[in-house]
């Protein structure tokens, strides 16, 4: 994070170069991040690729002159994730090729391709979406509890008590007995 | 409900793995968007002077105080030696021996 907070400093104060330079590192850091949660939310490639630069063009106009500059007060990924949510989520709501739903993640998360994995997508489905989205962010994207509570603008004891509740689940299923039995 | 934060970290690694793997994101072609967002950056921040021509505008200023405190500095002594001769009472012998010692 600490790295993360220099470049935005240069992408706030630096020359053009340093500050360009600065931006791409940023970029080349997170985008894969961003896409992985714009996966989540929008069934394909392109559409992912759509919010990957609506979230990148929205990081960049923080920056003077069009915007007033960046603070960063959390990882700069508790900042991009909500940013590339919403962007998913107004994308599929717009976009007639997906279907409506009120549910923040798709039930057609991707499918594992090998066999002790396999049965993790079923499982993580029959958690409820706000317990799977912590989950998620907590072991899938590495997120500090902190840095969640910031994404998802929640308090930190309610990211807690979620994640208590998914890990319980997610332990006592028949699925994952199945994935650690030897 | 109370937690303790160890358990957040417990989670078998098989199970973790499992969960990383099934969320992989597919490979994604991003030349494109690469190419476009980084454009964008450098269109933004093209109209930036380089650092070493701001510098100049902070040197002046610095310079102007530095220039501004010598000069003041300088009139010092000669307003201090001056002070008898313009106080408004009539001079006297000591104010002869102060002139006469600068």
């Amino acid at each position: 994070m600490n790295d993360d907070v220099h470049l935005v400093e240069i992408c706030n104060h630096g020359d053009a170069r340093d500050a360009a330079n600065a931006f791409e590192t940023l970029y080349k850091r997170h985008k894969d991040f961003v896409i992985r949660v714009a996966l989540r939310f929008v069934p394909d490639n392109d559409s992912a690729l759509d919010v990957l630069q609506e979230t990148f063009t929205y990081l960049l106009r923080k920056f003077p002159p069009i915007g007033p500059g960046l603070t960063l007060t959390a990882s700069l990924t508790s900042l991009l994730y909500p940013v590339a949510k919403n962007s998913a989520l107004t994308l599929r709501r717009k976009s007639d090729r997906f279907p409506h739903s009120d549910d923040v993640l798709p039930d057609d998360l991707p499918t594992a391709t090998n066999d002790g994995a396999s049965d993790i997508p079923v499982l993580l489905r029959g958690l409820p979406v706000e317990r799977r989205e912590v989950l998620v962010l907590r072991f899938i994207d590495d997120l500090s509890l902190q840095d969640i509570a910031t994404a998802l603008n929640i308090p930190l004891g309610t990211v807690k008590s979620r994640l208590h509740l998914a890990l319980k689940t997610l332990r006592e299923s028949p699925e994952a007995k199945k994935l650690l039995s030897p | 409900m109370t937690h303790n934060d160890d358990e957040f970290e417990e989670l078998p690694e098989a199970l973790v793995e499992a969960l990383k793997s099934a969320n992989e994101a597919v490979p994604l072609i991003t030349a494109r968007v690469d190419r476009e967002v980084l454009k964008m950056a450098r269109e933004q921040f093209a109209g930036r002077k380089p650092a070493w021509r701001r510098r100049p505008a902070w040197a002046a200023v610095a310079a102007t105080v530095l220039i501004t405190i010598f000069v003041v500095q300088l009139d010092q002594p000669m307003q201090q030696a001056n002070l008898p001769m313009r106080a408004a009472r009539p001079a006297d012998i000591s104010d002869v021996l102060t002139l006469a010692r600068e």
